[in-house]
This record gives structure tokens, sequence and C-alpha cells, in this order.
């Protein structure tokens, strides 16, 4: 794994926004192609090795949570246990997430955390890479290739959920001001809309109750059977239609089990069901019980929001809203930096297949959401 | 620990059975519970509770309905994860609805617009 400077594509912006990819300088500089990473093939497999296992264990982890009742330490409240419980038993499926890994090329992947919610980054790691790379592949070598595919895997997977879910019909929500989220949100319906489902979009904050119903309703009045929400679970069950949610029986997509997963408690039951794990870093509940240089992480934080960074006595800190919810403390590990960028690679799961990654930069350690995204590739 | 109750008539529901909403194999459920506490730390909300009337109640105290809703798994309703999606078509609800009652949470998190940069996402 190595980085390496590459011309940038003279209309850049323009394929980025012909991929749907309108917001690649967000914030000033966010897609960044003057630079990529270039992986060897071993290391490509043992990224996809790596994130396969993870996913095994996770699943195995959120049976655990589920089957012990271990919710009031991921903080989720109680009126949310019947939803997940339900959602688990009935086998509700889901379509994707990201794990962010701390590697560099040499020993195993470190899990960072499991986006197992609201996974964005994604039009960026499909298909304005896979553009980037069929653009510049002549200037890559012949064999250059790239761990990509997303785009492929993701319309696949709603051709399933179509078939044999009935996911034929899906609203899709987000915030309605959004640029990001609609982005994402946009690229998911154009893959759901190539499998063959109907894919309707509406604001979050304009989904409709009808309590004489029990249903939720869009702007036509019409019941949402199905909804894909690019909004965390948490949000909805904190927003004042959330308990709404359990009378009806509307899917959602990502299932409610996933709240097992998208939760920093996760890492510490990871370590408890797996001690020792090469792929884990160590993690507790309890701030005492990890030794040395330890990350302490809000339960619920979002895009690096209130991590604190405890190393060699200092103290690095992110902003945020996060935190009330209660925290939990990884061991250390230092990201990997590259000329001075720190680097962690965003690893795709789709179903239950890895898929491809996208890789983040940014000055310091912790990966936020003005971190640059960098394309890659492997021969 | 509460009583389902599987409601199965038309009367008293509304909307819901009332306009042909429901198919052959659908429920609406309603859960009794002990006490208020009870009813609240299920459903998160108090006003989705209603005080039973003492000699309605089997234990001659105070228990309490949950909300209705629809019923969710195969052992219940003879749904089964397989056939229920799907199963319904979508139609336009009978009632009026509200709106609204989504999106609060993206503001206080700064995952829209409205807050100081409009780069905030709702994802990770």
């Amino acid at each position: 794994m190595r980085r390496q400077h590459v011309a940038k594509r003279d209309n850049w912006q323009k394929r980025c926004e012909d991929a749907g990819f309108s917001f690649h300088s967000i914030d000033g500089l966010y897609w960044d192609e003057g630079v990529c990473y270039h992986f060897t093939r071993r290391e490509i497999e043992d990224l996809e090795k790596a994130t396969k296992e993870l996913y095994d264990m996770c699943m195995a982890a959120a049976e655990h949570i589920i089957e012990k009742e271990r919710f009031k330490e991921l903080a989720i409240p109680e009126s949310a246990w019947a939803l997940i419980r339900e959602s688990w038993d009935d086998d509700h499926p889901s379509l994707f997430g990201r794990f962010d890994l701390a590697w560099d090329g040499n020993g195993p992947p470190k899990l960072l955390e499991f986006n197992a919610d609201t996974p964005t980054s994604l039009i960026e790691a499909s298909v304005a890479q896979w553009h980037w790379l069929e653009d510049v592949k002549s200037k890559l070598g012949p064999n250059a290739d790239q761990f990509n595919s997303l785009h492929e895997a993701l319309i696949e997977q709603w051709k399933w959920l179509k078939a044999e879910h009935g996911y034929g019909h899906v609203h899709f929500t987000c915030v309605g001001d959004s640029e990001e989220d609609g982005g994402n949100l946009d690229y998911l319906r154009d893959t759901a809309i190539q499998a063959g489902v109907q894919a309707p979009w509406i604001a979050v904050e304009e989904i409709g109750w009808s309590e004489g119903d029990l249903a939720f309703v869009d702007m036509d009045n019409q019941r949402i059977e199905t909804l894909f929400k690019l909004y965390p679970w948490e949000w909805l069950l904190a927003d004042e239609f959330g308990n709404n949610i359990r009378k009806t029986n509307m899917r959602i997509i990502e299932p409610a089990w996933k709240m097992t997963l998208a939760n920093k408690g996760l890492l510490p039951i990871l370590w408890e069901l797996y001690p020792n794990h090469p792929l884990l870093l160590e993690a507790s509940f309890q701030r005492h019980k990890v030794l040395g240089d330890y990350v302490k992480k809000p339960l619920l934080s979002r895009e690096g929001a209130n991590v604190e960074i405890y190393k060699g006595g200092e103290v690095i800190r992110a902003d945020g809203t996060y935190g009330e919810e209660g925290y939990v403390y990884q061991r250390y590990t230092p990201i990997p930096s590259f000329e001075g960028n720190f680097v962690t690679i965003g690893s795709w799961i789709v179903g239950d297949a890895p898929a491809g990654i996208g890789l983040r930069e940014d000055a310091t350690e912790i990966t936020m959401n003005t971190s640059r995204f960098i394309p890659h590739y492997f021969d | 620990m509460h009583l389902t109750l599987v409601l199965i008539s038309a009367a008293g529901l509304g909307g819901l059975a009332g306009c042909g909403n429901l198919e052959n194999n659908e429920r609406v459920n309603r859960d009794v519970y002990a006490n208020m506490e009870a009813c609240k730390a299920d459903w998160g909300n108090p006003g989705d509770c209603e005080e039973i009337p003492a000699q309605r109640s089997a234990t001659g105290t105070s228990s309490y309905y949950g909300p209705r809703y629809f019923s969710r798994t195969g052992s219940t309703t003879g749904y089964s994860s397989t056939t229920r999606p799907g199963s319904r078509s979508s139609g336009t609800v009978s009632s009026t609805p509200s709106r609204g009652g989504f999106g609060a949470s993206a503001s206080r998190h700064g995952g829209s617009s409205s807050s100081s940069s409009s780069s905030h996402s709702s994802g990770g």
C-alpha cells in the first residue's frame, strides 16, 4: 500500500458531476484525485477476507446482543427493543454497511467502527472512483484494477430484495436539504430502479402519519410499505413520529436490528466474544479496563463527532453534539500516515459480501465529515 | 408482562377495518398492561397508553391499553417473512395524515443545511 501522486484529469469536476457526484468540492476540497493509493492484489485479498470475517463476527454479535438483551448497555431505548427483536426474528434483510479500518498494508487490519445503519461516501466509492480509474488507467499500467463491485452488487441486492422479500416499491428518504445525503440517496435510488424496483423519493420531513390507518404515507397520501432511510434509527425514534413506527407493518432498510451494530457499544461486545482477535482492538465500556493510550468514542456519534484520542499525555478532540448517551473506550492504534496524511479505509459490505473500498484522508487521526476522499487502484 | 389482544372486529377500528384496508391475514393488536409504567416502558410515550376502566379490566384494578398496532410476526398473525411483504397493495389512506413528525433530530445534530455548513450528512 503506498500513496502515489497522479495528474488530475482536466475535466475532473465534469466527470464527477456526470456520475451524479455533485458535492465533489464541498467544504473546499473533498474529492482529491491529485493522489491515489496503490495496493497489491494480495493486499486487496487480505482486505476482502478481513471484511467478510468482520461481518460474520458482527452478525454473531447482533444475535448475542438480542438474545441476551444487552440493549441498555448500548443506550437503546426500551421502546425500541421489540422492534429490534421482531426485525431479527423475521429476518428483515440488510442492504449494506461499511467497516472503517486502520491499515497500512502490514499485519492485520484493525476495526475502528462499523457504519451499519447510514453509511455514506457511497457514490464516490462506487461510480466516481470507477470513472476515475477508467479515465487514468493508461497512466497507471495495463493491469490496473480496482476493488469495487459496489454498483453491480447493489443492483443484485435490490433484485434479491424484490424477489425474495417483495421489496418492489420502496420509498427513499433523507433530510430534504442535505446535498450530500441527497446525492447518495439518488444514487441508491438509481441502483434500485435498475433492479426493477419502484423508488420514489420523499423528504423525511414530509412523511405523513395517518393514525386512523396506522400507516406512514407519502405526499400523495399513499401508504409507505417499505422505506429506505438515510436517516439514523436513533433519530427516527427520537422524533415525534418515532413511536408510531412500531404500530405499522412498514418495512425499513436498514432494519431495526442494525441498531445493535451501528453503535460503538458493538466494539467492547466484539472484544468480549472474540478476545484478542487480530482484526479487533481491545475495547470496553469501562475506562480503566483499557490500558495505555486509548480513544473515547460516543456510542452513537457519526463522522468522528466527539471522538477523543488520549495519546502520550495529549488529547485530540473533535467537536460535536454526541456523548450524552455514553461512551466506549478503545485501545489506540496509530492511523497510518502517508506524507503526513492520515488515511482510513472504508470497506463495504453489500448483503453479506465484501464489495469494495474507499479511502479518506485527513490532517488529523480523526476521520470527519470533511476528510478528503482519495481514489485507489491495485495491480 | 402484557397480554396481547387481537382485534378482529371492525368495530372501534376507525378507518382501519372499516375502509377495507386490512387483508385477510392482517390483524391489529392491542396490548394490555398491568399499569401505566409497564405500558410507558414498552412504548416510550404515555400518550399511547389508555386507562381501562376498573370494571372492564380482568383484575378489577386499573390496567392500561397500549396503542393499536399492526402485528408483525408470523407467530402472532399467520404472516411469515416470506409471504407478508408485497402482499398488500399500496393504497390511499382514509384519514388525513399529519406531517412534520420526522426530521427534528437532524436539526439538533447539524444533519441539514440549517447548520453552519451544508456539508453535514446524516450518514457516517
